[in-house]
């Protein structure tokens, strides 16, 4: 309603007064009443006469074009745009430079500005503006200083500055005790609430929103969000039906495509179901309906033509970035690649998306993925090819190296293609975005105060810190937008995570100095999971291998080293911060968590043995190679048995050699033919504590095998 | 690639069995005509594989021509800078020849016979010119049994043994990918050196040749896994923002009222106002609450406007009390030099709202450290001046004192 819109009071409208004759006060009212009854030619009438009795005052010249853009149906944001930054260069030189209480005066430009720059997405500008704006409050008539309030809100939710948001809102749950209007905040409380996780607080505040305003659309929606995150999957689902998306208005007139919205969730749900191709069936269809909105809505980016609400109904970013996730861990890396390099384009501040784009590369460069998604390893052959026949034959053997090691060539590494090179860019970038280590050991009064922070932001003083920038509790969240932000122990996880992928891209392209740093920084972690410390070795030994510190490297696959290979950090130990407390999920429909290979501590330990029997057989120690080969080889199903584990054997018996034996083990592609210990279902559980001092069990072997061995 | 099919062509005629009833000077000459110096390295590696893999050149005088090109391509550069030196001591090597015909490994150099190991013994002394007069084939039917049999090569392994340490581990672990492995049903129905030529070929020809590959010890490397984090992916939710752009009802109203006060603040900035204009400011103050924050008083112009108006500056203080920025004032009027204006100002200001203990406490110490300098600096000052100002700041400090009893 424009009444509610209008700000400055009037009051100061006194009689006898020298500046402002009656005639153009008169006109000024009767402008006014024209615009808000919707008569903006006649209003426009008005402001011009008024124009040329009063030369000075700027404001009708503002006026004049606020009527125009209200003519056009508000799909002139552009011409708009262009006026006001004519008239603000006129009265004022920047934003900045409002510091006195004469800026007050000035307060509704800037205001209409910031609302511009909100709906051109330039979020930063109009955050700088709203917070000078909110610095000067209480002058402001209060349903002014609450739009201008409630701006400032929604725009650090869009940027996920959800801490700043509340203690804003209750900033304004001040300001309107006389008032009645309270619509609406609880609902930007609970997106607050989510976009911190804290699901405690989200649960008070979304009871009193669902009394108010239960089934409109935006509560459904949001109850459903926060089902989503306590893991109340089917229950998401439910509430999300139960909105009428069909009764939606449309982007048109609201500025938001709820059925785009509806199916994109939807995608959300099946994918934390684990419901990998239910996912991006229903991401599909969201981007299917955002292009249908985006076709109705033509080309936004000149910013003339439809409504500037609708401006903010194109969603394909987020979109993108959702449909690219699914894709990659559906295991259609390059397909994903190519939703996230467009999506990076909007979001290249975090991190995460970046480790994405690498964990592309790296799925696209690995050959065949779906063995390892099932927790197997790789099938790649040992034999390359086989040359001549008869009395000529002739076996090549693969090397595994070359295959792993991958090298595009003649392109350069800054043109994005998935290639190991594009990887290494990528993570570098992700590794940048990140912030530095901090000192583990929390000072004390930081703890009291992020402990106390969710319900007490008004204890604080009355003062504006809320925009005084950086609050010291901002910087426990780091931004990942266009998802809520990382907390403290994400961002140490995903630390983790991007210092793994270094170590193997660099492994890939040779740079095994990097590698070796990355690997020892990755084991340096803090909380490193039993998987990923497990591959830190791993990657380590090889790094070191190849700089030819083979004892260095032995040291790194002691089996000992393995203990868990879970993938998560234990949960006794994770997010300490997280409130979840007593609102585990009631649906038993929990969330998946991906095997990865290897997926059992012992088949890790075997795969630490073989490593471990390739570096003794390169110090020429080959008879303790054969003990660590067939003890690997004892632990892991025969079919498991990787390729270089084969070739070990290939490679000691040849260099014993004994060239029909290696014939032999090339041609079965089995290690030990006749050993086969029953492969138990004990094999997934956890394993006997693995003692080094243990002699290898004795393995029954054929005649022939042992009648070769040396002495 | 290794070598061009024309190259490997080239170089199989000049190794052929037909072609070994020329001399060696003329097989050097010709290969020479052949191959330039750059393409030495890469000739020399597929006639190692050639003496690694009999069944492609079975013949003794074939092996001469190989061995004899080998050394030959070298031969202006010391016998140890010879990249295939270590070939030459492996074959000459005796402990090598006695055990190692048992149990060959797989890859390495078969051994060779007598005449092809006296030929060799020649070429690592100083052989003489005469020698390269022969033929390969009548080389290979010398009688070398009256020779003698060993050739001291224990300093070309010396020096083949230092650079060797200077190689990687893993580099000194490899063996040729090429296994050899004979079907045993088929029969070796003779030599056929088309079909053997082809086979060749597709070994060092063409993009990637099993040639250049070698076999070692190697690492499994799998890839990490794909991070694992809750709540990764954009929920989107309606919330129907309603941000619009606003008409500015100011628009000529800012009416001279405005001005007139500005201009009265400017000037209370500066000197006392006169009684009438400070009865029209306080008036219009009064009228419109929110007037006040629009006189253009920042808290940097307080000081100024206590010194010269207590009595404006308490009015607007106290109209003040509800802004953020009021703490902002506090602190200047805090901060700001003693004066009996701003004790004034302070001691009103307790009588009419609840100021905050910490500003109190803070204005007393302020007060106390104020009159101790007061006393060191200015003794001489006329007592009177003194007594005034010394007991008014008294007087303030206990009228706070009654008033706000928990300060001690």
């Amino acid at each position: 309603n424009l009444a509610d819109v209008a700000a400055n009071d009037m009051k100061h409208d006194s009689a006898d007064s020298p500046g402002v004759s009656d005639q153009e006060k008169e006109m000024a009212t009767n402008a006014f009443e024209a615009f808000t009854a919707g008569n903006y030619d006649e209003s426009l009438k008005q402001l011009e006469s008024l124009q040329e009795l009063n030369k000075e005052d700027y404001k009708i010249a503002m006026n004049k074009a606020v009527a125009e853009f209200y003519k056009t149906g508000q799909a002139t944001t552009g011409t708009l745009k262009q006026i006001l930054m004519t008239i603000k260069n006129q009265v004022h030189s920047a934003v900045e430079d409002i510091d006195g209480l004469d800026d007050v005066e000035n307060s509704i430009l800037y205001y209409n500005q910031a609302i511009i720059h909100y709906h051109m997405r330039q979020y930063s500008e109009a955050i700088s503006i709203g917070e000078k704006l909110y610095q000067f409050l209480e002058p402001f008539e209060e349903k002014f200083a609450q739009a201008v309030c409630f701006l400032l809100v929604d725009l650090y939710l869009l940027t996920f500055q959800p801490e700043k948001a509340l203690h804003l809102l209750t900033m304004l749950e001040k300001l309107s005790v006389q008032g009645s209007s309270k619509n609406g905040k609880g609902d930007y409380k609970v997106r607050a609430y989510i976009q911190m996780k804290s699901l405690k607080a989200c649960k008070r505040e979304i009871k009193s929103v669902m009394n108010t305003a239960g089934n409109s659309a935006p509560s459904l929606f949001l109850k459903s969000n926060f089902e989503y995150l306590r893991g109340n999957y089917r229950k998401a689902v439910k509430l999300l039906n139960s909105s009428n998306i069909a009764e939606h208005p449309g982007p048109l007139k609201t500025g938001e495509c709820v059925r785009c919205m509806f199916w994109n969730n939807l995608g959300c749900i099946h994918f934390a179901m684990g419901k990998h191709n239910l996912g991006i069936f229903y991401f599909k269809k969201a981007l299917q309906e955002n292009d249908h909105t985006c076709a109705q809505l033509g080309d936004a980016k000149k910013f003339t033509g439809i409504p500037m609400c609708a401006l903010l109904a194109n969603k394909r970013y987020e979109l993108l970035y959702n449909c690219g996730i699914q894709l990659l861990h559906i295991g259609r890396p390059l397909a994903a690649f190519e939703c996230l390099m467009e999506a990076v384009q909007v979001y290249h501040s975090n991190p995460r998306l970046w480790l994405r784009l690498a964990e592309c590369c790296i799925a696209a460069n690995k050959g065949s993925s779906e063995q390892e998604t099932k927790g197997l390893p790789s099938k790649k052959g040992i034999v390359q090819s086989i040359v001549g026949q008869g009395y000529h034959r002739k076996i090549v053997l693969a090397s595994q190296s070359t295959q792993n090691t991958t090298y595009s060539e003649g392109q350069s590494a800054a043109i994005p293609v998935a290639s190991m090179e594009f990887a290494a860019i990528c993570l570098r970038n992700a590794l940048l975005l990140l912030p530095e280590h901090q000192q583990h050991e929390s000072k004390p009064d930081n703890g009291s105060k992020s402990s106390s922070q969710s319900g007490s932001t008004e204890s604080g003083s009355e003062n504006s810190d809320a925009c005084s920038g950086k609050g010291q509790e901002g910087d426990k969240f780091i931004p990942a937008a266009p998802s809520s932000p990382l907390r403290k122990q994400e961002v140490e996880n995903l630390r983790c995570c991007i210092l793994a992928c270094s170590a193997y891209v660099a492994l890939a392209l040779g740079d095994n100095l990097m590698a070796l740093n990355h690997a020892d920084k990755l084991l340096h972690q803090p909380k490193l999971s039993g998987s990923l410390k497990f591959l830190g070795h791993l990657y380590a030994a090889e790094a070191l291998i190849s700089l030819d510190r083979i004892s260095d490297a032995i040291a790194h696959l002691n089996p000992e080293n393995v203990t868990d290979v879970s993938l998560g950090v234990s949960p006794s130990e994770q997010d300490q911060g997280s409130d979840k407390g007593d609102l585990e999920p009631v649906e038993t429909s929990g969330k998946q968590t991906p095997l990865c290979y290897p997926s059992t501590v012992s088949s890790a330990r075997a795969m630490m043995l073989f490593n471990l029997g390739s570096a003794y057989c390169l110090r020429s120690e080959y008879e303790k190679a054969r003990k660590c080969l067939h003890q690997a080889a004892s632990m892991v199903n025969p079919k498991e048995i990787p390729p270089e584990a084969i070739l070990l054997g290939v490679y000691l018996e040849l260099q014993n050699g004994n060239t029909q034996l290696a014939l032999q083990i090339i041609k079965r592609n089995q290690l030990l033919p006749s050993v086969k210990p029953s492969s138990s279902p004990d094999l997934r559980k956890k394993p006997p504590p693995f003692q080094p001092g243990q002699p290898v069990q004795p393995i029954k072997m054929p005649s022939s095998f042992t009648q070769v061995q040396r002495k | 690639m290794t070598l061009a099919p024309k190259e490997l062509s080239n170089l199989l005629g000049i190794i052929s069995e037909d072609a070994c009833g020329n001399t060696f000077e003329s097989l050097s000459n010709a290969f020479h005509h052949c191959f330039g110096k750059a393409e030495h390295f890469r000739v020399g590696s597929v006639l190692v594989m050639l003496l690694q893999q009999p069944d492609l050149l079975p013949s003794s005088p074939q092996r001469l021509t190989a061995l004899y090109l080998l050394w030959e391509m070298y031969r202006t550069e010391p016998l140890a800078a010879n990249p295939f030196a270590a070939v030459f001591a492996h074959l000459l090597n005796p402990s090598a020849s006695g055990e190692e015909q048992e149990k060959p490994l797989s890859g390495f150099l078969p051994p060779i016979t007598h005449p092809e190991k006296f030929f060799l013994s020649q070429l690592m002394l100083a052989p003489p010119r005469e020698l390269f007069k022969k033929t390969p084939r009548q080389v290979s039917c010398m009688d070398v049994s009256s020779a003698p049999q060993a050739v001291d090569i224990s300093g070309l392994q010396l020096a083949l043994a230092e650079r060797q340490s200077e190689l990687p581990t893993q580099s000194k672990a490899s063996f040729p990918s090429l296994l050899s492995d004979p079907d045993p049903d088929s029969s070796n129905s003779g030599f056929d050196s088309s079909v053997a030529n082809q086979i060749i070929e597709s070994l060092v020809t063409g993009p990637r040749p099993p040639l250049e590959s070698h076999f070692r010890p190697e690492f499994i490397r799998p890839a990490p896994p794909l991070l694992v984090c809750e709540d990764e992916l954009a929920w989107l939710n309606p919330c129907e923002p309603e941000h619009r752009v606003q008409w500015d009802r100011s628009m000529c109203v800012h009416n001279g009222t405005g001005v007139e006060i500005k201009r009265i603040m400017a000037k209370a900035f500066k000197s006392p106002l006169s009684a009438p204009q400070q009865t029209q400011l306080l008036g219009e103050l009064e009228k419109d609450p929110k007037l006040v924050y629009h006189v253009g008083l920042t808290p940097a112009k307080l000081p100024d406007l206590v010194e010269n108006n207590p009595l404006v500056a308490i009015e607007i203080l106290l109209k003040l009390m509800s802004s953020s920025q009021i703490t902002e004032y506090f602190s200047v009027l805090v901060n700001m030099d003693m004066s009996l204006h701003s004790m004034e100002v302070v001691n009103r200001l307790t009588t009419a709202v609840d100021l905050p203990p910490e500003f109190i406490h803070l204005y007393i110490s302020n007060c106390i450290s104020t009159c101790e300098q007061i006393k060191d600096k200015y003794m001489q000052v006329s007592v009177c001046n003194l007594s005034a100002d010394k007991k008014s700041g008294v007087w303030c400090w206990y009228r706070l004192y009654l008033r706000n009893p928990r300060i001690g």
